[in-house]
């Protein structure tokens, strides 16, 4: 069930990818991508205007479809010389890749650490800042719920960074059983 | 801002071997949450008499319908009845469930009362496909890989965070074919990256919401399940039969009730009616708004006709969110536009993938190991595998005589699995070309099948008109795209060219 009419939808669709084009169309590369940014902006600002949330959804999607079509070359404008040059020799691997395609850099300890303990401590912080929080436990209990996913995969990211499973593991219990002991102080 | 050389080193591995190793679900992930995305169209295209116009110029009738579910015995035994009604057709399609679980689905026609029992569920076992719905446990795994997911798309954000903007819109299609790979890995990947964020992160919500849930519950609110329930927006209120024979009111009076509490003149998109037959039976009533707030449930003593409550929308801030979160995953946004939009995404993320994992096996050309050759055959016969299932579970379902209603959904594992077998037995190269154009020559067919069957677009049922319209174009772009792709398979050609070169040595 859709709150947008087909033809408000075309329409939403049809503003944003005429404004992303509009912009990859003109001029010099900075002006292109200030005069897409500006009108994809604009363009989403409209649709929001008009059709709420809805309408940002499908303008993100018309953009992100319009976008990828111009830059694989499907669409018109030249997309090729847009002053993109790579800015190395592009048949040699960059002395970071070159670090990369070298030993390993995450150990198995740490690997095993940030995917199996990564939402534990998610979970605790997400417990922690519901019974915490200094607003209505509807709202603490919202934000606490959906707090979990996203600190979940930035743990994920980020425990990799420890280099050893020590100091992985060191990193997680912190953090846990602060939050374990916050979460059990908290709750009435 | 750019991360150190051993940040952007970790990070990197993460990037890479996270997504290695969700490369082929993630495939999955997109493939079938693509064709999910055209559910209804395709639920009703895979059975012809749902689509077929009806010369009867009565009125449709809910009586009607009322006698079709008695003649075909789905009242004895029953603890629930839910009478659907698609956007795709005319038919209400009725669900029986036993105190076993055990399903039954029938339609109706309302104008004539004739029913028959629905010969396939391959539109649903696609979906279900999407989270692994035929697995124990499937839905959750499926949700872990979603978060394997973010974090593969986190990760290279930040890993392309220094040349994002230069390489946003590169694209060096007459360059050797690592570059073309990881070109249309980035456009694909960061245009396509707000999509497959906003999928991966509802689609997390709607699998292991429960399960987090329940651990904040445990936690913060110290086990309380009452309160946990009555924060996220959960009704458990479990129906008891009484085991008593009670009588019910005719079902156009009780929706005619909701029709009136709701202040809706549409029918229910749902009607849900628990232990028919009882004395304890009650119905329930779905009024789908086009935001969360705009839904409204209504219940109805089933006998009486009197009204036992009114939902007006998601009672709590966490139970709007989830409602959001699913409009989202489903592409409920923006009408025929939306899907199709949400489509694109969904197959460009598919490219992704794909070119994710080239990109990663035309890096160890040198290295020239046996794993780089065995994951390679993998992953084209997954990709060339899932369409040529797909091809073929369409054709089955249509030609086929009635064998079951899992059916469509084994020809589709047994296309992919032969597709697959070809490609990985016999290589990548010219095999993958033949699997590709024998898909594209089966969805060629597909509609040319309609119209021998009586169901070409312009002469169904006004109510089925747009969705056989809209999945002819779906059929003529997948052939079009196979027969195209097989017919040139640079990619493949090469990566084949590179495994031979590495046998040699």
């Amino acid at each position: 069930m859709s709150g947008l009419e087909p033809s408000s939808t075309a329409g939403v669709c049809g503003v944003v990818s005429l404004a992303v084009l509009l912009g990859r169309l003109h001029g010099s590369l900075w002006r292109r991508r200030l005069l897409s940014g500006t009108a994809l902006a604009a363009a989403t600002v409209l649709a929001g205007w008009w059709f709420g949330l809805e309408g940002i959804t499908v303008a993100v999607l018309a953009a992100s479809v319009v976008n990828a079509l111009v830059a694989l070359g499907l669409g018109p404008g030249n997309v090729f010389d847009d002053g993109a040059t790579p800015h190395r020799p592009v048949s040699q691997p960059s002395t970071r890749q070159t670090h990369v395609l070298g030993p390993r850099t995450v150990s198995w300890a740490v690997g095993l650490t940030a995917t199996l303990l990564s939402p534990v401590v998610a979970v605790t912080a997400g417990s922690a800042f519901v019974a915490t929080a200094p607003f209505s436990q509807e709202w603490a209990f919202a934000l606490g719920a959906h707090l979990i996913v996203p600190m979940w995969v930035v743990l994920g990211c980020l425990v990799p960074l420890a280099g050893s499973g020590r100091r992985a593991i060191a990193w997680i219990a912190g953090p846990t059983l602060f939050f374990v002991v916050l979460a059990r102080w908290g709750s009435t | 801002m750019k991360p150190g050389p051993r940040a952007f080193a970790i990070e990197w591995s993460v990037h890479t071997w996270v997504g290695l190793v969700t490369s082929l679900v993630g495939f999955v992930f997109f493939a079938a949450g693509t064709v999910a995305i055209f559910r209804d169209e395709l639920e009703v295209w895979l059975e012809p008499a749902l689509m077929r116009a009806s010369e009867d110029l009565a009125a449709p009738s809910l009586e009607q319908a009322e006698r079709a579910v008695e003649a075909a015995g789905l009242r004895a035994g029953a603890r629930r009845l839910v009478y659907r009604w698609s956007p795709a057709t005319r038919f209400v399609q009725v669900t029986r469930s036993d105190a076993t679980g055990a399903a039954r689905t029938v339609a109706i026609d309302p104008l004539s009362g004739a029913w028959f029992d629905r010969s396939t569920h391959l539109a649903d076992d696609l979906v279900e496909l999407h989270f692994f719905g035929h697995l124990p446990g499937g839905p959750e795994l499926s949700g872990l890989f979603a978060v394997a997911l973010l974090v593969v798309t986190l990760s290279g954000f930040v890993i392309h965070l220094k040349d994002l903007v230069a390489q946003w819109w590169r694209f060096r299609s007459t360059e050797r074919l690592r570059l073309v790979a990881s070109d249309a890995h980035k456009v694909l990947g960061v245009f396509g990256a707000p999509f497959a964020v906003a999928m991966a992160w509802s689609g997390v919500l709607l699998t292991v919401a429960a399960l987090l849930g329940g651990a904040v519950g445990l936690l913060a609110l110290r086990g309380d399940a009452r309160r946990l329930d009555a924060l996220a927006g959960l009704r458990r209120e479990p129906v008891d039969a009484t085991q008593r024979p009670g009588t019910e009111a005719p079902l156009d009076a009780r929706l005619a009730v909701a029709q009136q509490a709701a202040q809706r003149i549409e029918p229910p998109r749902l009607v849900i009616v628990e232990h028919p037959g009882d004395a304890a039976s009650r119905t329930r009533c779905l009024f789908p708004g086009s935001r969360a707030s705009d839904d409204v449930w209504v219940e109805v003593n089933s006998a009486t006709t009197a009204l036992n409550s009114v939902e007006r929308g998601p009672k709590t801030a966490f139970a709007v969110s989830t409602r959001l979160a699913f409009d989202v995953h489903f592409a409920r946004y923006g009408g025929l536009a939306g899907k199709w939009l949400s489509a694109a995404l969904g197959l460009a993320g598919c490219v992704v993938i794909l070119t994710g994992t080239l990109i990663w096996l035309e890096r160890r050309r040198r290295t020239r190991d046996r794993r780089s050759h065995q994951l390679a055959r993998l992953t084209a016969g997954v990709a060339v595998g899932f369409p040529l299932g797909l091809a073929c579970s369409l054709l089955a379902c249509r030609l086929l005589p009635p064998g079951g209603t899992s059916q469509g959904f084994s020809a589709f594992l047994a296309g992919w699995f032969v597709g697959a077998l070809v490609v990985v037995v016999l290589g990548v190269r010219r095999p993958s070309g033949g699997v590709l154009l024998a898909t594209g020559i089966v969805f060629a067919m597909l509609p040319g099948l309609d119209f021998v069957q009586g169901v070409a677009p312009w002469r169904v049922d006004p109510a089925s008109r747009a969705a056989a319209f809209t999945l002819t174009a779906v059929w003529l772009i997948c052939a079009w795209a196979s027969l195209v792709s097989g017919k040139r398979l640079s990619w493949a050609a090469k990566l084949s060219d590179t495994i031979a070169a590495t046998g040699k040595h």
